[in-house]
């Protein structure tokens, strides 16, 4: 298993600030709109 | 209680330490508390977190079912609702896309599981997510100084274009912020 075997630990870096800045920016944004994650998440599980 | 909080704050210090002196960590302190704290859940009704980790494996190892295992996760999440456990599945879903886009290690991706699977919480997945932004300018200041904005600019210039920038030098491991924010958590909230 790929995942299990890797033991490799992260280094911070760049891109870690930036998806941390988008993640947050996504969530002000659901929120700012009403929703809430889980509605999000209902409508993705509702596409497969 | 009190002696499972001073266990897991020894586990987590250790795991901090490994990675700074190392690089790495063993598979033998992440892989065993990720599986039995997994099958714990599922032993009492947290089943979609062993489906969601089943889909993680799978998703690891045939590239072709990296992306139907993630909207597979989000039919986990949604079904982990009645039981409280969706935060753990939100958490163990955004580690799994970093981890496959080579972002975070092994090693860190499996720690952030088997904690957010032992404490399907909302404080603990932002306090996560806050240390390791605090880590992450820490860095920026300390690698580039005033530069900071245009490194980060070149950053995502580079992602635009699904290009990792990679920087020579001193290395800034991430398990301590996930140490850090466990540790908070165990001694504040728990």
């Amino acid at each position: 298993m790929r995942f299990l075997k890797d033991r490799s630990g992260a280094e911070v870096t760049e891109v870690a600030v930036i998806i941390i800045l988008i993640v947050v920016a996504a969530y002000a944004a659901i929120r700012a709109f009403g929703l809430r994650i889980s509605a999000l998440f209902e409508w993705l599980a509702g596409l497969f | 209680m009190t002696a499972a909080r001073v266990g897991l704050s020894a586990w987590l210090v250790a795991l901090a330490v490994a990675d700074v002196r190392e690089g790495e960590v063993s598979n033998w302190a992440t892989v065993p508390p990720l599986l039995i704290i997994t099958a714990w859940q599922v032993l009492i009704g947290g089943w979609p977190l062993g489906l969601a980790l089943v889909l993680i494996l799978a998703g690891s190892q045939w590239p072709v079912f990296a992306v139907p295992s993630l909207g597979l996760m989000a039919l986990c999440a949604w079904f982990a609702i009645p039981g409280g456990a969706e935060v753990a599945v939100w958490v163990w879903t955004f580690v799994y896309v970093l981890w496959q886009i080579g972002v975070i290690g092994g090693a860190d991706a499996k720690v952030v599981m088997a904690l957010a699977a032992a404490f399907p919480d909302g404080r603990l997945a932002w306090l996560l997510l806050l240390c390791w932004f605090g880590l992450s300018v820490i860095y920026l200041l300390h690698r580039h100084g005033r530069r900071a904005p245009q490194a980060l600019l070149k950053a995502t210039k580079g992602l635009v274009r699904f290009q990792v920038v990679e920087e020579e030098g001193e290395r800034y491991p991430a398990l301590p912020a996930v140490a850090l924010a466990g540790l908070i958590y165990v001694w504040l909230y728990l």
